[in-house]
């Protein structure tokens, strides 16, 4: 009687429950093993994924007990020989004490065997892939990991390639990932925090540093607004980044994201901090400065004289790739003048019988460069060849012949296309900026976009990345802030970290 | 109300149409003096030109004023005509002293004609920028080639008006397909 | 005075820029003779005078009031210079209304960011000296040194009538220097050393314009500087490099827009 009204007055709360986590941190265990059983079962009463193997152990000392776990997130084989063998072959001689904690200590093989009595808490855990081990008249439970889900493997990264350094990548499972940094850091100054967030998906974000590295004022912000987050679920860093970020930028990104290791330990060495999140192989980094969307992972990995021209060209591309279609149409429009006039003629005779002005043509082909890389991506390999002879002949060669458009412009958006491609971490920005020096200069010629390139300067130079500048540093402006930005000077002359950091030496000789 | 004002965007787009025809780039200037009245011509450019073989045309104007042979040279021609890149203005030998003062305020006054324009010397402008060109598109810029080829590059539009003394223009003329800088014959055909 | 929570060296490219202003657009002015130069060094001198005595004049409502006054008369002295400039010969068929406005929403959006100024200074400097090292140096073969020569000393009538024109556009606005310096707790010396540099830079660039057009055809000319970019050529790719000054012109003209406007806004603050 008592055990059906309690389980009625379960069963009739749960209807009207939120269908989280939190609405059990203060719920606790009966003792009953039955009645603990139906509370479970209820919970999950939906979801068939739900394993409960209840196991009496007949031994010196009998007891009753129940397995509880999610089935394809845990390793069956560790089960059945850490958890179910020991249990129903050991010998339990525990006359007096606690019974879960004699089993917890002496008779389970598994590791890292905690115990627990907050329903809240199994709840995470049954939910992360760890067991359950209910026992008759205890009202504290025990937890062990037995987690056994899937991972999809160490791969390259797809969208971070390089010839030259290591090709390990990220995956889906955070504490793969946080191994993948530990193999990296062979320090016990590595740190990290764990928190869950998202109401309904409880996801478990890593918050990583260097403690004597770190900054203790960005960090300590950090972990506030982490820890503020109230969203229903988090499925990938962005989530985080956009809901932690200040008055940011939507066009310039305020937090790296990568899918590399030593890219994350390389910048957790220059005393930034990593948030790793559960279910995504991207890992977000903070402080983020202007400079680092000019890095490539391989600078570091080859000489430092390639580096640094490799590194040149990349700002010359974004510098090309905003600025040359403005700058044709001014020229072309307004200020013939300045252009030479053998190019004046060869311009003008091939811009002859287009009925379009040049910004009309240069606006319309920088959407058609758009939709092609879009579509490149999106569609499947074995169209991709189609795409781009329909893309080549098609748009280029017949909107040519048929004087749609000049092939002038046709050269200028391909070039100020593919310079903007060196630049992936920039892509939104580049698009930005592109068309609105391309508006400016088709109203104010030159002036338009020397305007407009005024207004970048102010707009980059006026952001921050969590209290850090996001480019030149007002209190350090100095030669040392330059060596690793235009240029990457070899690694015997970088012995200071970034000026955000509390301990800025990088290493022992100076020269 | 978002629809129209993609509607009025969308518009911007088709307001980007503009007329097509041939454009008339001005390479050279050239002024000669007849019975006290100007004689100014136009070496120009024919841009698109809508007869394939005709991509050079001298234009002529007369008047008492250069503004009025200038006046009557536009009126002339439908298209508009594009100064920026007169690279020679050439002073035909009976032209005066005044008249060259009028001549050096007139390119002075029109802002598209740059100070580093050459002036040089001819016996007869006309004949000068009527010959066929040899090694460029124009008389013009075989002129400017030939000068640079002699470092003749001392009398440029802003020496002349600063008044330099000294300031000996070169002398340009044309005799057996060839064009020849003061006697010493350079480009030919 | 409170410490500055900037670098000085960025303050110092921002009185280089300042000092630029307008000046670069228009120096030589249009009634100047061959004495224009000795009028150019005086007017050095007189700046660094002007900007000591307003970093050390205390602040009273008087001073305040001349702060304001000064400000406003550099900035809008700046603007119309600026405006003109653009309206006559870059887009001469566009409408000087729109240029007017937008190039005030563009001092209205940086005054907002005050740091960032100083930023776009120390980069702007860089840029400038190189082009007018660049012209300098290509328009070298075509100069004329006696151009700048002078056979006897002038009056004190005909030097204060070519100093005038520097003392209004350059020498004065250099106590807004001052007064931003003590207002953002900024170093003297390094007001004073970035007003040097910006006077070798104008002096460099009344120099290079003197010495090719010689002063009777530079007073003539609306734009000196800008007419001697138009003579730049580099073989047959390059020629007209005067789109180049029309960023430096630019920037000049924000950078001083900018700090008379900021000094009116911190002045507010003045007891």
């Amino acid at each position: 009687m008592v055990l059906k009204l309690h389980t009625l007055l379960k069963i009739k709360c749960g209807d009207f429950m939120s269908g989280q986590i939190a609405d059990y941190k203060n719920s606790y265990l009966s003792g009953n093993l039955k009645e603990d059983i139906a509370f479970f079962k209820d919970i999950f009463k939906r979801d068939v994924i739900l394993r409960v193997k209840e196991i009496s152990a007949r031994k010196e000392v009998p007891f009753d007990c129940a397995l509880v776990y999610m089935d394809g997130m845990t390793d069956s084989e560790q089960i059945n020989e850490a958890i179910i063998r020991p249990l129903l072959t050991q010998n339990v001689n525990n006359e007096s004490g606690s019974i879960t904690d004699y089993i917890g200590k002496q008779i389970l093989f598994a590791r890292d065997v905690k115990q627990k009595e907050i329903v809240a808490d199994m709840l995470e855990g049954i939910l992360y892939g760890e067991a359950l081990l209910l026992i008759d008249g205890s009202k504290q439970a025990l937890m062990m990991d037995v987690k056994g889900f899937r991972t999809r493997g160490i791969n390259e990264p797809q969208e971070e390639r390089i010839l030259q350094g290591p090709r390990e990548g990220f995956e889906e499972a955070a504490l793969l990932n946080l191994a993948m940094l530990r193999r990296k850091l062979l320090t016990p100054d590595f740190c990290t925090e764990m928190f869950r967030v998202g109401r309904r998906s409880s996801t478990a974000v890593f918050v990583c540093y260097l403690g004597t590295l770190a900054n203790e004022k960005i960090l300590e912000k950090l972990k506030k607004k982490i820890q503020k987050i109230d969203i229903d679920g988090i499925l990938d860093t962005n989530y985080i980044i956009e809901l932690i970020k200040e008055k940011g930028s939507p066009i310039f990104k305020t937090s790296g994201l990568t899918e590399r290791p030593d890219v994350v330990a390389a910048r957790l060495l220059e005393g930034r901090i990593a948030i790793v999140v559960d279910g995504t192989p991207m890992v977000a980094t903070i402080p983020y400065l202007f400079c680092e969307n000019f890095q490539s992972d391989e600078d570091y990995y080859q000489n430092y004289l390639l580096s640094s021209a490799e590194r040149l060209l990349r700002y010359f591309c974004f510098f090309l790739s905003i600025s040359i279609p403005a700058v044709f149409i001014a020229l072309s429009t307004f200020h013939r003048a300045l252009l030479p006039t053998p190019f004046v003629i060869s311009v003008m005779q091939l811009r002859g019988g287009v009925p379009f002005t040049p910004m009309t043509e240069c606006v319309v082909m920088i959407l058609v460069f758009e939709i092609l890389k879009e579509a490149g991506i999106r569609m499947s390999q074995n169209l991709g060849h189609a795409l781009s002879i329909v893309g080549g002949l098609v748009v280029g060669q017949a909107a040519v012949e048929a004087r749609i458009i000049s092939s002038p412009i046709l050269i200028i958006v391909a070039l100020s296309g593919i310079a903007g491609l060196m630049l992936p971490r920039l892509k939104s920005a580049v698009f930005y900026f592109r068309i609105g020096f391309v508006a400016l200069s088709s109203v104010l010629g030159l002036y338009g976009y020397f305007l407009g390139l005024i207004f970048l300067l102010f707009y980059v130079f006026s952001l921050n990345s969590f209290g850090i500048d996001y480019t030149i540093s007002l209190k350090k402006a100095n030669i040392q802030s330059l060596k690793d930005t235009l240029f990457r000077l070899p690694w015997s002359y970088m012995v200071y970290r970034p000026v955000f950091n509390k301990n800025k030496v990088r290493k022992g000789n100076k020269k | 109300m978002k629809k129209v004002i993609f509607a009025v965007l969308f518009l911007f787009l088709l307001c980007g149409c503009e007329k097509t025809g041939p454009e008339y780039l001005i390479s050279s200037i050239g002024f000669d003096n007849e019975n006290g009245k100007y004689n100014v011509y136009f070496e120009a450019v024919i841009i698109n030109s809508e007869n394939e073989e005709q991509t050079l045309k001298l234009l002529n104007g007369k008047g008492d004023s250069i503004d009025k042979a200038v006046k009557q040279i536009k009126n002339s021609c439908t298209q508009p005509l594009l100064l920026s890149h007169c690279g020679v203005i050439v002073i035909g030998e009976n032209i005066d002293a005044d008249q060259f003062k009028d001549i050096k305020n007139y390119c002075y006054d029109t802002d598209p004609i740059t100070l580093s324009a050459y002036f040089v010397k001819a016996k007869n402008a006309k004949e000068l920028l009527s010959a066929k060109p040899v090694s460029s598109s124009c008389v013009g810029y075989d002129i400017m080639g030939l000068l640079k080829q002699n470092n003749a590059t001392k009398n440029r539009f802003f020496e002349i008006l600063n008044d330099v003394q000294n300031v000996k223009l070169p002398t340009i003329s044309v005799k057996d397909k060839g064009v020849y800088f003061d006697g010493k014959s350079k480009l030919f055909q | 005075m409170e410490k500055a929570n900037c670098s000085n060296k960025l303050f110092g490219a921002l009185c280089v820029l300042f000092v630029l202003g307008n000046t670069v657009i228009t120096a030589p002015i249009n009634n100047a003779n061959k004495y224009n130069f000795l009028a150019f060094l005086i007017s050095f001198i007189l700046s660094i005078g002007v900007y000591f005595l307003f970093y050390y004049i205390p602040f009273s409502r008087l001073f305040t009031a001349v702060i304001w006054l000064l400000s406003l008369f550099c900035v809008a002295d700046t603007f119309i210079t600026f405006i003109v400039f653009i309206s006559d010969n870059l887009l001469p068929q566009t409408t000087p209304i729109l240029i007017a406005v937008s190039f005030a929403l563009l001092i209205i959006y940086a005054s907002f960011r005050g740091n960032a100024v100083l930023k776009v200074s120390i980069i702007s400097v860089f840029i400038i000296a190189f082009v007018f090292l660049v012209y300098f140096l290509s328009t070298a073969k075509d100069f004329n040194v006696k151009n700048i020569f002078i056979y006897n000393i002038p009056s004190f009538a005909e030097l204060g009538n070519q100093l005038l024109p520097y003392v209004l556009s350059v020498a004065l606005p250099t106590g807004i220097l001052a007064v931003f310096a003590r207002l953002n707790g900024f170093s003297k010396k390094t007001g004073v050393l970035g007003i040097g540099i910006g006077f070798i830079l104008l002096g460099i660039c009344l120099l290079n314009t003197v010495l090719l057009f010689g002063i009777a055809l530079s007073t003539r000319l609306d734009c000196p500087y800008s007419s001697v970019g138009s003579t730049v050529t580099f073989g047959n790719l390059f020629t007209r490099l005067d789109g180049l000054l029309y960023f430096v012109y630019l920037v000049t003209s924000l950078v001083k827009c900018i700090v008379g406007i900021l000094v009116i806004k911190k002045s507010r603050d003045i007891p």
